[in-house]
């Protein structure tokens, strides 16, 4: 009798858990309605920021979900590949692609990144860590353009000159809120699209174990104004709606490809390296 | 809360240092070979003394310090009424082979097993083999860890000395 | 805040509720403290040959490892607490693991009714497919459960648990949902003791059945995601005389996760065993079949964390040093298995058994992918935010992941020589099993001498002679060992394994180690020096690598 009752609780109590369970039916992706605004509207961007490298097996399909978040967000999101450590490291053909670069490194160290992929999103710092494994860059990247209100624009101006391959760079940034926090300013340039091999271990994404043919997307190529940017206010305060402007000029690596080639901006605070705001221009744009 | 509560841990063991030289086993639900619960209440020897072994497939020392036990055993349980309890902390990996390798081993010895470590935790035991030898009433009176050829001779001493045999 | 209020409350109840029928001096004199200590410590140092350089130290000369646990029971009540610190973690722990605190802090009141633990708890459904929380020092793998748990032993032979709370993610404190909860209840019950008649029954017969539900908010914005997602289990134990049968089954609804590609496929899993053992003679035949089995209190996390289930490998676990330099770790994502052993003890006064007997095993195991086809003609087996593929419950699949073939034999020879022989053979898939995408399977031959020679009744000399002959990966290797060890308390050891054969000529490095060792009662005092070669190391099924390192490791441990 005892015997009964119990497993009647049991199966209640069993049959509520389930009940409890989500059978999610077709379509299991939502649709993006990509990014925008009224062009004259500061809006917040995102930077994410894949350490990543071409031996590194996991990494196609990371920046597989890199790429369906673009689709969601469109120029809202800003990618930035940064291939760097042991999977970066050039070997024997046709592994022999070296995309890495001081800048990398740097911050790779300075981060203590071990694990590939792994993701910075606005270098936003959560529990201790900005380190993102990519199971979590589709619900940050969510949270910051949902819920962070923009406090600074940056706009850049690109003129390239085809023949002499030297490129001139204005960037104006400005601040919409006070602050007495410190900022650098960090323009890098990236090559889209280059051609090489990569290891990869998920069918769904390409052939295993090798794909030939890959395109490494987004790719960090060099720093513009250092491996740490430059300082915007030393020892001042902000001036709210002051335009920052700062100019480089430089001649563009002949091995690059400018029709793939971007610069990317960004303000980064120095107390924790978050970054603000983030712009991306191409440079034939 | 976590500085009171240790604060109160501090406390009871200044306190309580007196009753650390004859702490019993505490009680805790492990498995029988074949899988039923078994309470570690029930490691009892009529008022003899009680060897506890933690011990596991992988672990090379604890086979053969539990060898050693074995070639002994039938000698020691004659002149002292020893009990010797093998404690097998492997986890579901490896459980099933257990038994067909305790008796393909032939250890004459009760075997139990502790699936989720959860004596051993009581227990307090870091690395196997992690030996105790209990006295007639169920107080631990020595441990050792690791064991090496002829440690099992050291250990009989003391078995010898519980049972009032020198 | 009104957690930790709630958690204050409950902790008082459940210290009135043990010391209400006892005097003020009890509370003293009957109470009893255990803990125990360890510390593990190591000062690295640059080895141009090991290509560790100062920069990839990188100003971590010193990684100490350390945790401090006491427990404190009087009566039916006891409560515990363990104290940890990884400042800064061993090379080849996560970087997470950084850190210091009270990770585990629990009190529990037991009677033979009623058991309840509130705080951190460790607890395992059945085999563990659905449920398993436990805690791996060597590994710094701490999936602890930090909730409440109720154990009911309503009568003779049913045990019902039920447990809810949340999981232990390294030192990240449980907040505004940063990760799943999980719920869960499991009944066992001993037919031969509840069921009249059947008490005495030559068949003996366990049933148990289990649902774990964990909760996570979907916040994705690529996939409408499952925030409940419930498994169950059911499994049988038969024992008969000298056979044995055990057998559990395992299923989850869909379950995206990192760890499967965010696929909506539905999980299952079984495991069986059968065996048939009498004294001298044990054989067992182990049966398992995986099927998109993760199951992580947060679906984002892809490394060794917040399991809420376990997926046992089953394959022999070595223990000598190049017999486990390739150790199989479970491929949660899919894969089928057997594993069939044989121990064997040849009686004593035989002409093979000689005056003391002899000891055979022999085990077999072999673990394969399982087949997934197409859901469609269009879409790619595995693709994030489809179903994923199909898969036929009895396919395998040709890839094999692993295979192990080994024998052992131990003998005694006379009072003063012990001697193990192993040879194995395997077959590792390194690319699936270590991520080294397009690197050959290793096939591997490995031969161990273990002898023993006694001096004195306390003197002991030990020697390891091992081979292991490979073409792939890093080639040869040759291993010798020798130990002198004066029971119980001292040892003292040399060691050296070889690479000889590495493909690459400057990388055939050598491995010394010198160590020693005291040991009293239950405390251990370990050092060692010299390089260790770079590895995996598993315990259980979960594995971690272990970066090549050269320096000064020590180890203290103790217990009261």
């Amino acid at each position: 009798m005892k015997f009964k009752s119990l497993s009647l609780i049991l199966f209640v109590l069993i049959a509520g858990i389930f009940n409890s369970c989500d059978k999610i039916d077709p379509p299991y992706t939502t649709q993006g309605g990509g990014g925008g605004g009224e062009p004259e509207e500061v809006i917040q961007k995102v930077l994410l920021e894949d350490y990543t490298g071409h031996k590194c097996v996991n990494c196609p399909a990371a920046a597989k979900l890199a790429s369906d978040l673009k689709e969601v967000y469109g120029d809202q999101l800003i990618i930035l590949a940064v291939h760097t450590g042991v999977f970066a490291e050039p070997e024997n053909p046709p592994f022999d692609l070296d995309l890495r670069t001081s800048y990398g490194d740097q911050w790779r160290e300075q981060y203590n990144i071990i694990g590939f992929p792994s993701g910075l999103i606005n270098r936003r710092i959560e529990q201790g860590s900005a380190i993102l494994s990519s199971g979590k860059w589709g619900e940050k990247v969510m949270d910051i353009i949902e819920n962070i209100q923009p406090q600074a624009s940056i706009d850049i101006q690109t003129v390239f000159d085809d023949q002499s391959r030297n490129l001139e760079l204005i960037v104006n940034s400005k601040f919409l809120g006070s602050t007495n926090e410190t900022y650098f300013l960090q323009v890098l340039l990236t090559e889209d699209s280059i051609q090489g091999a990569q290891r990869n271990n998920n069918a769904a994404v390409g052939d295993v174990p090798t794909i030939e043919d890959y395109y490494h997307r987004h790719v960090l190529r060099q720093d513009i104004n250092g491996l740490n940017g430059e300082i915007i206010n030393e020892g001042e305060a902000i001036v709210v709606n002051e335009v920052y402007t700062h100019t480089y000029s430089l001649t563009l690596n002949a091995a690059y490809k400018a029709q793939h080639c971007s610069v990317i901006a960004f303000l980064y605070r120095i107390s924790d390296n978050e970054i603000l705001q983030v712009e991306e221009k191409h440079i034939l744009d | 809360m976590r500085t009171s509560i240790f604060v109160l841990f501090a406390l009871l063991l200044f306190y309580s240092v007196g009753s650390l030289a004859q702490s019993e086993i505490p009680q805790v639900t492990i498995k029988t070979l074949d899988g039923k619960p078994f309470s570690t209440s029930e490691i009892t020897n009529e008022g003899k003394p009680v060897i506890l072994s933690f011990w596991a497939l992988w672990c090379k020392p604890c086979q053969k310090e539990l060898d050693a036990f074995n070639e002994n055993y039938a000698d020691w349980q004659e002149e002292t009424g020893v009990k010797i309890y093998a404690i097998s902390i492997d986890d579901s990996r490896s459980t099933a082979r257990v038994m067909p390798m305790v008796n393909g081993k032939a250890w004459e010895f009760e075997v139990l097993l502790d699936p989720n470590s959860d004596f051993k935790r009581a227990m307090n035991v870091n690395m196997i083999p992690h030996t105790f030898l209990l006295d007639g009433e169920g107080k631990i009176v020595s441990q050792h860890t690791a064991y090496f050829e002829g440690a099992e001779f050291e250990l009989y001493d003391k078995v010898k000395k519980i049972a009032g045999i020198e | 805040m009104l957690k930790i209020r709630i958690m204050r409350k409950l902790w008082i109840v459940l210290f009135l509720l043990a010391f209400t029928s006892l005097e003020a001096q009890d509370f003293l004199d009957k109470a009893q403290i255990n803990g125990s200590f360890q510390v593990d410590g190591q000062f690295y140092q640059p080895d141009d040959a090991l290509g560790i350089t100062d920069s990839l130290i990188g100003g971590r000369k010193l990684g100490l490892n350390g945790f401090g646990n006491i427990t404190y029971t009087l009566g039916k009540f006891s409560a515990g607490m363990r104290y940890e610190a990884f400042l800064t973690p061993l090379a080849g722990f996560d970087p997470l693991q950084e850190g210091n605190g009270f990770p585990y802090l629990w009190a529990s009141y037991q009677t033979d009714f009623v058991g309840v633990t509130v705080g951190n708890f460790y607890e395992q459904f059945g085999n563990g497919l659905i449920l398993r929380s436990y805690e791996e020092w060597t590994l710094g793998y701490d999936n602890s459960i930090n909730g409440m748990r109720v154990i009911l032993r309503p009568s003779a032979g049913i045990t019902i648990k039920g447990v809810y709370g949340t999981q232990r993610y390294f030192w990240q404190k449980y907040e505004n949902g940063n990760r799943g909860i999980v719920r869960g209840l499991d009944a066992e019950v001993d037919l031969n003791q509840t069921i009249k008649g059947w008490e005495s029954a030559a068949v003996r017969v366990l049933v148990g059945a289990s649902g774990v539900s964990k909760y996570q908010k979907d916040n994705d914005p690529l996939y409408n995601l499952p925030e409940n997602v419930g498994a169950w289990a059911g499994r049988v134990n038969l024992s008969a005389g000298k056979f044995n049968f055990a057998t559990e089954y395992a299923y989850k609804i869909n379950d995206p996760s990192a760890i499967n590609n965010f696929i909506y496929h539905e999980g299952q899993a079984v495991l069986s065993s059968l065996s048939y053992s009498q004294p001298g003679l044990g054989v067992v035949l182990q049966l398992k079949r995986v099927d998109n089995f993760s199951f992580k209190s947060d679906r984002r996390v892809n490394g060794n964390a917040v399991d809420i289930n376990f997926i046992p490998p089953i394959n022999r676990t070595h223990s000598y040093s190049l017999a486990a330099r390739y150790p199989y770790a479970t491929q949660p994502n899919g894969e089928m298995g057997l594993q069939f052993q044989l121990n064997y003890k040849i009686p004593k006064g035989t002409a093979l058994g000689g005056k003391y007997g002899t000891g055979i095993a022999v085990n077999f195991s072999q673990v394969n992918d399982i087949v997934r086809n197409p859901i469609n003609d269009t879409t790619l087996v595995n693709t994030s935010g489809t179903l994923g593929y199909t898969s036929d419950f009895f396919k395998v699949s040709d890839s094999v992941f692993f295979r192990d073939f080994n024998i052992e034999i131990e003998k005694k020879i006379n009072n003063k020589w012990k001697a193990v022989l192993q040879y194995m053979n395997l077959h590792y898939d390194i690319a699936t099993i270590e991520g080294h995408a397009g690197e050959p399977a290793v096939k591997a031959h490995i031969g161990v001498l273990d002898l023993t020679h006694k001096l004195t009744s306390r003197k002991s000399l030990r020697m390891e002679l091992q081979g292991l002959f490979t073409e792939q990966d890093e080639g040869d290797w040759a291993a010798a060992m020798l130990e002198y060890a004066i029971a119980p308390r001292w040892f003292f050891n040399v060691a050296d394994q070889y690479n000889y054969g590495h493909p690459d000529a400057d990388k055939r490095n050598h491995y010394y180690t010198v160590s020693m060792g005291y040991l009293k009662e239950s405390t251990r005092v370990a050092l060692t020096y010299g390089r260790q070669s770079e590895g995996v190391v598993c315990v259980g099924g979960v594995c971690r690598q272990v970066p090549a390192s050269s320096g000064l490791t020590i180890t203290v441990s103790t217990n009261f």
